[in-house]
């Protein structure tokens, strides 16, 4: 049988809030966000009958509410960027991270703290895509139809957003080796 | 020959889950020969995996949990102050707002002879007004009929709480349990005090009417206020609709037997 909707929420609120925090990089306008998207979804919720389908329905609102929020106030975090998948692999050529550190060495744990600080200088459209791609694991037929976006355009941002990040470590960790921090 | 390009692009996230076809047969073939193929698969793994791990996992505010279980509970409840029911009025109140303009321009006459007529009507807007402002959540009063009115206004229940030999209401307050909007009526005698909850379930599954279950819980709390000589009793029970619960620091029989004088609304009218 199917359950409460606030039990269900209760279980899923930190992962949606941590979610929302990310896409608006502000703790109020998350709040506001979820609090927005949660009375939506709960509309839809007794259309739906298993519990397998509601964090799904909560992230769609989540991703439908905060697109709205945004669009509503003349920015477009979707707005086309011109790149498909194809282009996007030739602009962010691929040097790999050399050696790549082992999990669990200091070298890993300084490259989890660097990721962890610069997802906010993300794109907006490119971290709201890697969260739910990366994050989610939602796959990118999935990640399209829930927002809007092609499946190119979502490969293409999904690319671009991990080349982002890795190539940012990579040259953290060359500053770091340069500096002669230990690594 | 498969190009590099094009194997990464098959392959690509080297994480995500893909059809096994002849595409993606020839270019895993192809990834297994190639030393900067399979590096690149490899490092795209262990980077999504980076991704995942630093992710900055937050904890939801408590204000926000309370705020949004109210939000729930008043959606739950179509409130006028809910912003679904806000939307499904918002036509109907557009048309009703012609026709108080039309009444008052109809009533001005009055009005300007002095005539107080218009009284009572300014005082249910005010009232409404006040109550949508401060969402009043607590009411002190030993008036059962005053909290009937507060229940319906709140919980859309309109069943004043039952008069129980030698306790005295003294409040009523609005409270959520498991994130459903509920009544909370207490009483109090010589020291032993006595709370009913009354949870609307609506909008819920049936849930089957059910006999008294009570119990005691056993030195439930060390604050001063329960005793724990006696224990805390509970004694719950659901009829069609609702969840009851009688809590205080009674022994457990004895809220079974006041249990009845809640349970039929006949006794309290």
């Amino acid at each position: 049988m199917a359950r409460a909707f606030e039990e269900l929420i209760g279980t899923h609120l930190d992962d949606l809030y941590s979610a929302a925090l990310c896409f608006t990089l502000d703790e109020g306008r998350a709040e506001e966000l979820v609090q927005e998207a949660s009375i939506r979804a709960f509309h839809e919720y007794p259309y739906r009958q298993h519990d397998a389908d509601f964090r799904l329905l909560m992230l769609g609102a989540l991703v439908s509410t905060f697109l709205q929020r945004q669009r509503r106030q003349g920015r477009d975090p979707l707005a086309p960027h011109g790149g498909l998948y194809d282009e996007t692999v030739r602009s962010t050529e691929w040097t790999p991270i050399e050696p790549f550190p082992e999990v669990g060495s200091p070298g890993y744990r300084v490259l989890l703290d660097w990721f962890s600080r610069v997802w906010a200088q993300l794109d907006d459209g490119d971290r709201l895509v890697l969260w739910l791609a990366d994050v989610e694991r939602l796959r990118h037929r999935r990640v399209a139809e829930m927002t809007g976006l092609d499946l190119e355009e979502v490969r293409a941002r999904h690319y671009r957003a991990r080349r982002s990040l890795s190539r940012s470590a990579e040259r953290e960790l060359g500053r770091r080796a340069s500096g002669g921090a230990k690594v | 020959m498969v190009e590099c390009r094009e194997v990464r692009r098959t392959l690509w996230p080297a994480d995500g889950l893909r059809v096994g076809d002849a595409e993606v047969e020839a270019a895993l073939a192809h990834a297994e020969e190639c030393v900067l193929c399979s590096e690149f698969l490899e490092e795209d793994r262990r980077v999504a995996q980076l991704i995942r791990e630093s992710v900055p996992r937050v904890r939801a505010p408590r204000e926000l949990r309370e705020r949004l279980y109210t939000a729930l509970a008043r959606e739950r409840s179509g409130s006028p102050t809910s912003p679904g029911v806000r939307r499904r009025l918002r036509r109907q109140w557009a048309v009703a707002a012609v026709l108080v303009t039309a009444l008052a321009i109809g009533l001005a006459g009055t009005w300007l002879a002095g005539s107080n007529g218009g009284a009572p009507v300014a005082s249910a807007f005010a009232e409404d007004y006040l109550r949508r402002v401060v969402e009043q959540d607590e009411l002190r009063t030993a008036d059962r009929q005053e909290i009937a009115s507060f229940f319906a206004r709140e919980l859309g229940v309109a069943t004043p709480p039952p008069s129980v030999p030698e306790f005295k209401v003294h409040r009523a307050t609005i409270c959520l349990m498991s994130g459903r909007r509920g009544g909370v009526v207490e009483y109090e005698s010589r020291g032993r005090q006595l709370s009913y909850y009354l949870i609307p379930l609506e909008g819920e599954a049936t849930v089957e009417s059910s006999g008294v279950d009570a119990s005691t819980i056993e030195q439930a709390s060390s604050e001063p206020g329960l005793s724990r000589e006696r224990g805390l009793g509970v004694a719950t029970w659901w009829d069609n609709g609702h969840q009851h619960a009688l809590v205080g620091n009674l022994p457990a029989e004895e809220l079974k037997r006041l249990a009845p004088l809640f349970a039929c609304p006949s006794s309290r009218l």
